[in-house]
């Protein structure tokens, strides 16, 4: 087997540099954009979320640094969705299709430039631009308020982790959060139409799938203890901060890239046009 | 060289293109690929370019499965495709985006080709006509220097003039190493420049020879008066004569009328080589 078959740096690099020539304008057209949505987003979320504490006899407003991690796992998700579920847009058309699928470069090597772009760069750029447009939006805010009746408490670039979280879980949430961007993978390739909208759909699908097992096992095993849409999932405290749910949902979170990538690649290497 | 061996293949709910095709093609030569509207033409330049796979049977270009898509096979295989991929970019951008994965690329072919096509490398793509657009993908395909060049309907949409650069153009690229396959239904725009025929019907391969071969085994004449004439294989009658293809008797050789070899070909004349 030659392995250049399949991956090859030199033509990765070329083909790397190709995806930016063909589609400059629409990935700084849609960063543009993205900045502006992000920015408005963030003043609204901080405008709603202000609340007022009592501060050596002075009354201040203020917000939690929770809504800066929280805001920051939505509006990611929500990103990715979007950026993710928006690869491999020659797959769209027919024409770009064919011309896609015969360019001489190996489906490895396609499917990296994507990742590359679209979760590696991206994610980076995100969590830089949302810090600063985090400031940016608390520092019109703080434009417009009587400067002494508002706290900005401070957060650095990477403050969207909880501080009390332990490095384990740490780890099992970025090895989760990659797996969504498996699963997007596999559905961007799966869906050819609406390959944006097919995919939220099907995350839908698979998280009413997930309940309703959960409700049908409930009712299975533990008759007496539910009603209706009720369940019960027993949960047991382990050391190290960790518990039984944490590591069941952290199985499935972990391991599901292992299932989804290789859906993504096999779908795209059986791609006829 | 292009093995086919037993290939079956159809669309999804359709009935059979191809039952059991089998036929060779060797290197260094122009094969006109002719049939019937839903023959299969396209279909099968799809199956050697390896956009789709077949159901059954072998399709081998110089021993590799071209559906595998290897890189160093694609490198070799240039198809353009009646659906034109049109990126919105200048001439010069798409040959600096797309040139460097054809190894054999040739940029000053290109430009000489370009020159007798009269496009300018700072012409806008999407602003050019459906004619134009085409010269240019032609421009292109030749200069690759991929060894199959698979031509979908090349003349279709190009002024008379432009037809027959195209001609002149395609017979001054090619060397004995390539193969150019084209499909068209305009018999006349590439019966001069063409070293074999092959025509598809009933999902077969029901027609495959070198011209020379045509040339010794058949005479193609118009006569005013049939009445006496022995030996007709196929006739067709036109205005004031009768056109008439019959075994070569010890008289010159005669120039191939295709569009009536083509007809004998449909209407299951016996022709024997």
């Amino acid at each position: 087997m030659n392995l250049q078959e399949y991956f090859n740096l030199n033509r990765f690099w070329l083909y790397l540099k190709h995806d930016l020539k063909l589609y400059k304008k629409k990935y700084l057209g849609f960063i543009l954009s993205f900045i502006l949505v992000l920015f408005l987003i963030d003043l609204f979320v901080i405008e709603q979320n202000l609340y007022i504490v009592k501060v050596e006899n002075n009354y201040v407003r203020t917000f939690r640094t929770e809504i800066y991690q929280v805001v920051f796992l939505l509006t990611l998700l929500m990103s990715w969705v979007l950026v993710i579920g928006s690869s491999f847009l020659p797959l769209r058309k027919r024409s770009s299709t064919i011309n896609y699928l015969l360019l001489p470069v190996s489906l490895l090597e396609k499917v990296l430039v994507q990742f590359i772009i679209r979760v590696v760069v991206f994610t980076c750029l995100f969590v830089f631009l949302y810090w600063i447009e985090f400031k940016l939006a608390l520092s019109i805010i703080y434009l417009f308020e009587d400067k002494q009746s508002l706290i900005v408490p401070s957060f650095g670039v990477f403050d969207f982790f909880e501080k009390s979280l332990i490095f384990s879980h740490k780890i099992i949430i970025i090895l989760s959060l990659f797996s969504v961007t498996s699963f997007l993978f596999a559905a961007t390739t799966y869906f050819q139409k609406r390959p944006v909208l097919n995919t939220v759909l099907a995350l839908g699908v698979l998280v009413l799938l997930a309940f309703v097992f959960s409700v049908v096992m409930s009712h299975i095993l533990l008759p007496d203890e539910v009603n209706g849409f009720e369940m019960k999932i027993f949960d047991r405290e382990l050391p190290n901060k960790w518990n039984t749910i944490q590591i069941c949902l952290s199985t499935i979170g972990v391991m599901s890239s292992l299932f989804f990538f290789p859906i993504a690649y096999f779908k795209l290497k059986e791609k006829e046009a | 060289m292009i093995y086919i061996n037993d290939l079956v293949f159809n669309y999804d709910k359709q009935k059979s293109l191809f039952n059991n095709l089998s036929l060779e093609l060797e290197s260094g030569q122009i094969v006109g690929l002719f049939g019937k509207n839903g023959s299969g033409k396209s279909t099968f330049l799809k199956l050697i370019s390896g956009l789709i796979n077949p159901r059954s049977g072998v399709v081998k270009l110089n021993g590799d499965n071209p559906f595998k898509r290897l890189p160093s096979l694609m490198e070799d295989v240039y198809l353009v495709s009646e659906d034109l991929y049109i990126p919105d970019i200048s001439i010069k951008k798409y040959i600096d985006a797309y040139a460097f994965f054809y190894k054999k690329f040739d940029l000053e072919k290109m430009h000489k080709i370009m020159k007798d096509f009269a496009l300018q490398e700072t012409d806008y793509l999407h602003k050019i006509s459906y004619g134009q657009k085409k010269k240019f993908l032609i421009a292109f395909a030749l200069s690759t220097n991929c060894q199959f060049l698979l031509l979908d309907e090349p003349t279709n949409g190009i002024d008379i003039t432009s037809k027959s650069i195209f001609r002149k153009v395609l017979i001054n690229s090619i060397t004995d190493h390539q193969m150019v396959i084209i499909s068209t239904h305009q018999v006349r725009d590439i019966e001069t420049i063409i070293d074999r025929i092959l025509i598809l019907d009933d999902g077969n391969n029901v027609f495959n020879y070198h011209v020379n071969d045509i040339s010794e085994h058949l005479k193609f004449e118009r006569l005013a008066d049939i009445s006496n004439k022995k030996n007709i294989v196929f006739y067709e009658k036109e205005l004031g004569a009768y056109k008439v293809i019959s075994p070569v008797d010890n008289s010159e050789e005669t120039d191939i009328d295709l569009e009536l070899l083509f007809n004998a070909i449909i209407s299951k004349a016996q022709i024997k080589l």
